[in-house]
């Protein structure tokens, strides 16, 4: 028999099932709600993988064998860093001693210069000491100032100028005469105007015990001579620096 | 035709682009989603085959079978109970019974396209021979 009701059994075929109601509007459009639903569980796939692999590899799920090899590694490096601090511990104050060893052989290498520099008139001082005032009509000689400087440098002072001229080791004091005949004092060249003074810096009591205790320089001027220079004690000397200081041509 | 498989592939390539991981105590609420929304993708590729499509069950569907799996899965932790399980086993059961669908479906399609051809090559010979 010839099966001629082709189509029919197409129909039939095709549509075998319960064939719910169409709903046009819902049948055209579904490439799009499958595409969008394919891609979100696409999505959903790989991040559920990641998160799988992320927990397996999480520290709860390691075997304890791995865990206890993780740990030892961990103590090992925790040791040597302990002794790395340890050592750089130990660097860290001796440096910091020998920093503070510098640093306090800067101090009294600065202490000698400062004395140095004191003792070479290289720069202005001031401190306790004693002032002498000869005033202009006493009959003077040069000789009597290199007494009263020298009296001065015995009684202890430290740095004595005569009229803001700094006394050095090498400084001069000298008589000569000027252009009308009259006595005039210099010193390192440069002629004395009255009144001369006189500055020393010191302890007050000691260079003014040492410039008139009886039979002293002082004394003697008074007698002797009829000088009398006047000391006054000061909290406040201020002696300036040397102008004078030579060069050395023969010392090597 | 093959867009859904397109739009699958693209969702993959997405998620592989960029690193985003869920915190690792809801990864158990993840999977089952997962599972649903297979189960979902599986009931529409039935439906299409069937002339039953219908894009709103799709979708609601798929949303609202990941919900029900992941506050299957939470209420079970809440509880002590392993309520995960019963969607595991429900969504199993479906996927196997819609995947055997398909099957038959698309062996019918074969089969009438089979027959098709052949109808069509007897007609011809019968109108030849009359």
């Amino acid at each position: 028999m010839k099966h001629n009701s082709s189509f029919y059994s197409i129909t039939k075929i095709y549509h075998p099932r319960h064939k719910r109601q169409l709903k046009p509007f819902s049948q055209k459009t579904w490439t799009v709600s499958m595409f969008i639903t394919f891609l979100i569980f696409g999505l959903l796939l790989t991040v559920q993988y990641r998160t799988k692999i992320a927990a397996e590899n999480s520290l709860a799920n390691q075997k304890q064998e791995d865990l206890v090899a993780i740990l030892k590694n961990l103590d090992t490096n925790k040791a040597n860093l302990e002794a790395e601090l340890e050592s750089l511990q130990n660097t860290k104050k001796s440096l910091e001693a020998k920093a503070e060893a510098g640093v306090s052989l800067n101090n009294s290498l600065q202490k000698q210069i400062r004395q140095y520099q004191i003792a070479n008139g290289n720069i202005d001082i001031g401190g306790p000491g004693v002032s002498i005032t000869i005033t202009a009509d006493s009959n003077i000689m040069n000789y009597d100032l290199i007494d009263l400087v020298n009296e001065l440098w015995v009684s202890g002072a430290e740095a004595v100028a005569i009229n803001d001229i700094r006394i050095l080791d090498t400084t001069t004091i000298e008589q000569t005469e000027d252009k009308n005949n009259n006595v005039v004092l210099t010193v390192d060249g440069q002629v004395l105007l009255s009144p001369i003074i006189i500055t020393a810096i010191g302890d007050s009591a000691a260079l003014e015990k040492g410039l008139t205790f009886p039979g002293g320089i002082v004394d003697n001027l008074n007698t002797l001579y009829q000088v009398y220079p006047q000391i006054k004690k000061s909290d406040s000397i201020f002696i300036p620096m040397a102008t004078n200081i030579k060069v050395n041509q023969y010392v090597k | 035709m093959w867009l859904p498989i397109l739009g699958l592939i693209t969702g993959v390539l997405i998620g592989s682009m960029f690193t985003f991981t869920i915190p690792i105590i809801y990864a158990k609420y993840l999977s089952v989603s997962v599972l649903a929304a297979l189960d979902s993708l599986l009931g529409s590729v039935k439906a299409l085959l069937e002339d039953s499509f219908d894009s709103a069950i799709l979708i609601s569907g798929f949303f609202a079978n990941m919900l029900l799996a992941a506050g299957l899965a939470f209420m079970g932790d809440r509880l002590g109970l392993d309520l995960y399980m019963a969607a595991v086993i429900a969504l199993g059961i479906r996927l196997f019974s819609n995947l055997g669908a398909i099957r038959r479906d698309l062996m019918e399609m074969h089969h009438t396209r089979k027959a098709l051809k052949q109808a069509k090559a007897g007609d011809a010979s019968n109108e030849t021979q009359q």
